[in-house]
């Protein structure tokens, strides 16, 4: 069952094209991965599922709705939905872990307290933090700060997560705790993800499904079993991390 | 021709920013009125604001009507008309100089903060975070700023009146010959209620004009840390200035 649907979606910055005529649906509890090098349009791609930038072009479909020209105030609800874990947490510094991650509960539940403390020490535990609840997020890890904001993303538990570069900078093991994390969320809380990612190694492993853009252009769409088989040639030079092939690269002159 | 572009693109990017500044400001006063309100917020920036601004604000205004009493003692002397001072005195703190030193004092601590914190929020992604999660930032950061710093203004300049005089007095009672008794009858006699509700009126004005400055600048920061400190320091100078104009538009109006 399809949750999510964009279709001719474009956007340019001045004449540049970073997303261009990218038609893709996202099926229920799937994982998919939109990799791709850097400044491909990935982030740009998912800023505009979110909404925080307007498409030049083309129309995204959220729960059988079509989202693209909705109001403000509409957005508000369609976000509750969805959650995003930024690249680098995004975690508001002023606050303390436990209020960052009760910052949704706040804002959007009518709760006593005391159930708000329940949850979130069960939104903590889950991704296998305690004890850090008075801490603030400039006195913890990068590994755990992306932890705090995972716990804090799904404290609505939204039907559509995205996921920018979750594991870029992570040492292996915190970012096989993140993979693990993502996992069990897809199994347990049923959550559809949306992984933006230039990491092989990480895509291959968690998705359900992969996509490569390409100068804003979807080049390749396989399911993760069929990707060490494709015939695609972007998609073989991204994997062979090769220099020759359809993807162009340029290399800077070395003396 | 260089200078001509050049002015006319400086005079162009000025209207730009009016027109960014405007409607920056009437999103604010849109979300303003709408649900939710966060009382929370506004206290925690009210005892924030209060903390920077007041001992500062109340320690000028008390040096201005020390170091004022005397220029005036002596200037209306030579003339015999030193009882003149305390009207002169309590007028022109009332009317324009603790409402003007004040809104400068608060737009250097305030105004500065303001920017700092929201253009730090921004270039951390907080701001995309706050909006994915289905909450306005311009009602949660703007809103709640808009009002307490205008409250905040109120009572500042409210105290930074009595603060100047008394310290008018204190300078004008024991180190120069002027009567006690005569000081407050002349200070009272002259001062009219409309004095006071102007005051207080313009502080309220600039409370906004500094709150509105510092957000916007906040929200529109560009280019990592280095741009929050460029937007710190424009917003500082765009207040002052505003300030300044305001107040000479006020005078025209109310007197």
């Amino acid at each position: 069952m399809e949750i999510l649907r964009v279709e001719n979606l474009s956007k340019a910055f001045k004449k540049f094209k970073v997303i261009d005529d990218i038609s893709l649906s996202f099926e229920k509890n799937e994982i998919f991965t939109l990799m791709g090098q850097s400044g491909t349009g990935k982030s740009v791609f998912l800023k505009l599922v979110l909404g925080l930038l307007k498409p030049d072009r083309g129309r995204i479909i959220f729960q059988g709705e079509d989202i693209t020209h909705a109001s403000d105030q509409a957005w508000i609800e369609i976000r509750k939905e969805m959650g995003m874990l930024f690249q680098n947490g995004a975690l508001f510094d002023s606050l303390n872990v436990f209020e960052n991650v009760s910052f949704l509960l706040t804002e959007h539940l009518n709760i006593s307290h005391e159930e708000k403390v329940e949850r979130v020490y069960k939104l903590l535990m889950e991704v296998g933090l305690k004890g850090i609840e008075e801490l603030y997020p400039s006195e913890l890890s990068g590994g755990m700060q992306k932890r705090v904001a995972l716990a804090r993303t799904i404290a609505l538990n939204p039907a559509l997560l995205f996921y920018d570069e979750p594991i870029t900078g992570l040492d292996p093991i915190t970012a096989a705790v993140i993979i693990r994390l993502i996992r069990e969320l897809n199994k347990k809380n049923k959550i559809t993800s949306i992984i933006v990612s230039h990491s092989i190694k990480t895509s291959l492993e968690i998705s359900d499904r992969l996509g490569l853009l390409y100068r804003g252009k979807l080049v390749a769409l396989e399911e993760a079993e069929d990707i060490k088989n494709s015939k695609n040639k972007y998609l073989k030079q991204f994997i062979e991390g090769s220099t020759k092939g359809p993807i162009e690269v340029f290399l800077e002159e070395t003396v | 021709m260089g200078i001509l572009k050049l002015f006319y693109e400086r005079f162009f990017n000025l209207f730009e920013q009016v027109g960014n500044i405007t409607l920056f400001t009437a999103d604010t006063f849109k979300w303003l009125f709408k649900k939710p309100f966060r009382r929370q917020l506004v206290v925690e920036q009210m005892e924030k604001i209060g903390i920077q601004t007041l001992p500062v604000a109340l320690l000028t205004s008390a040096f201005t009507g020390m170091i004022f009493i005397v220029q005036l003692y002596f200037s209306l002397k030579e003339f015999d008309l030193e009882p003149l001072c305390p009207r002169s005195l309590g007028l022109t703190l009332i009317r324009e100089l603790a409402p003007i030193l004040s809104g400068l004092v608060m737009a250097g601590r305030v105004g500065a903060a303001i920017t700092a914190e929201i253009g730090t929020m921004k270039v951390t992604n907080q701001l995309d975070a706050i909006t994915i999660m289905g909450i306005n930032p311009v009602q949660y950061l703007s809103v709640p700023r808009l009002i307490a710093t205008s409250l905040a203004m109120f009572g500042i300049v409210v105290m930074a009146n009595f603060v100047g005089i008394l310290g008018g007095y204190l300078v004008g009672t024991t180190l120069l010959d002027l009567n006690k008794a005569t000081f407050i009858a002349e200070t009272l006699k002259y001062i009219e209620l409309k004095d006071f509700f102007a005051s207080a009126g313009k502080g309220i004005f600039f409370g906004m004009i500094i709150s509105m400055i510092g957000c916007w600048r906040g929200f529109y920061v560009k280019g990592g840390s280095k741009g929050v400190g460029k937007a710190t320091m424009e917003s500082v100078v765009i207040s002052m200035i505003l300030i300044l104009a305001a107040d000479y538009v006020l005078n025209l109006i109310i007197w």
